[in-house]
């Protein structure tokens, strides 16, 4: 059972996408890799997805994350004009480490190494007027 | 930060991209935000001709560096209700949340687990499951100028 859901929420329609520092991300894209760093960035715990997409309550919440793109061996090119955005995408893996704190509670995701990819891309895209 | 599990996975259909939107002023800011944005500018302004410069700064500071939401995007909770403007992670999938977007991109789904601290040092185990995104790049912004910067889907 889920019991915590921490998002940036959303803004007028701009769905959990947040600024973040342009020295929190590092791409070497001529090497398949890239890393995210963000420190202490101020999210919204709503306990469940359902309750965050409703937008109802919520307490606030810090969190750092870091991930690490590595192995994209395998490039997917999508030229999609009905969405309206084209790219150029290798997939491979992520290693993800993060930690949460809010009132009451504080959640430590266990070393890098443990977590699991489900699905990961690293690439080069064009949407919308560059399209 | 993780959507695809609390849905059944037919309803997450994507939704193609909506007609543009007229550039209103007020795209960007929330009702509450322009509301007293504008009535700030109003009290301190009117009369002065500095309307326009207040409100532009105002404008740039609340939010005109922001870029746009996509015009696509899932329907979580069926047809006809609300459209949330993203896509599920997936291959064909457009990982960007942000549209008239040109840069890099990276999107991170992955599982694990961790430790959560009650109050008192009560420690559990719990499992996780996120979706973290990253768009570097040039955008255009809600103010329809072209901006470089790096935005986290968090």
């Amino acid at each position: 059972m889920q019991t915590h859901d921490f998002n940036s929420g959303i803004d007028n329609g701009l769905f959990w996408t947040k600024r973040i520092p342009d020295s929190s991300v590092e791409i070497h894209l001529d090497k398949n890799r890239a890393m995210m760093r963000v420190q202490t960035i101020e999210l919204e715990d709503y306990h469940d997805v359902v309750n965050a997409l409703q937008d109802g309550p919520s307490k606030e919440a810090v969190a750092s994350f870091t991930v690490h793109w590595s192995g994209h061996n395998t490039t997917q090119h999508i030229h999609d004009a009905k969405q309206q955005f084209r790219g150029t995408y290798s997939l491979g893996k992520v290693t993800v480490e993060w930690k949460a704190e809010e009132a009451g509670l504080t959640y430590e995701t266990d070393p890098a190494s443990t977590s699991e990819t489900v699905f990961a891309l690293l690439g080069r895209e064009r949407n919308g007027v560059f399209f | 930060m993780g959507i695809k599990h609390a849905f059944d996975p037919s309803t997450l259909v994507p939704v193609p991209p909506d007609p543009p939107e007229p550039p209103l002023l007020a795209r960007g800011l929330t009702r509450r935000q322009f509301v007293r944005t504008a009535g700030v500018a109003a009290g301190v302004a009117a009369g002065s001709g500095l309307w326009g410069p207040f409100l532009r700064s105002a404008w740039a500071k609340n939010g005109g560096l922001l870029p746009r939401h996509l015009h696509g995007g899932i329907r979580p909770f069926g047809p006809g209700t609300q459209l949330f403007h993203f896509f599920l992670p997936g291959p064909g999938a457009e990982p960007a949340s942000i549209t008239d977007f040109d840069g890099v991109v990276g999107l991170a789904a992955a599982t694990g687990s961790g430790t959560a601290t009650k109050g008192k040092g009560e420690k559990s185990s719990r499992p996780f499951e996120v979706d973290l995104r990253f768009m570097k790049g040039r955008y255009i912004g809600r103010d329809g100028k072209e901006h470089h910067g790096t935005f986290g889907f968090i």
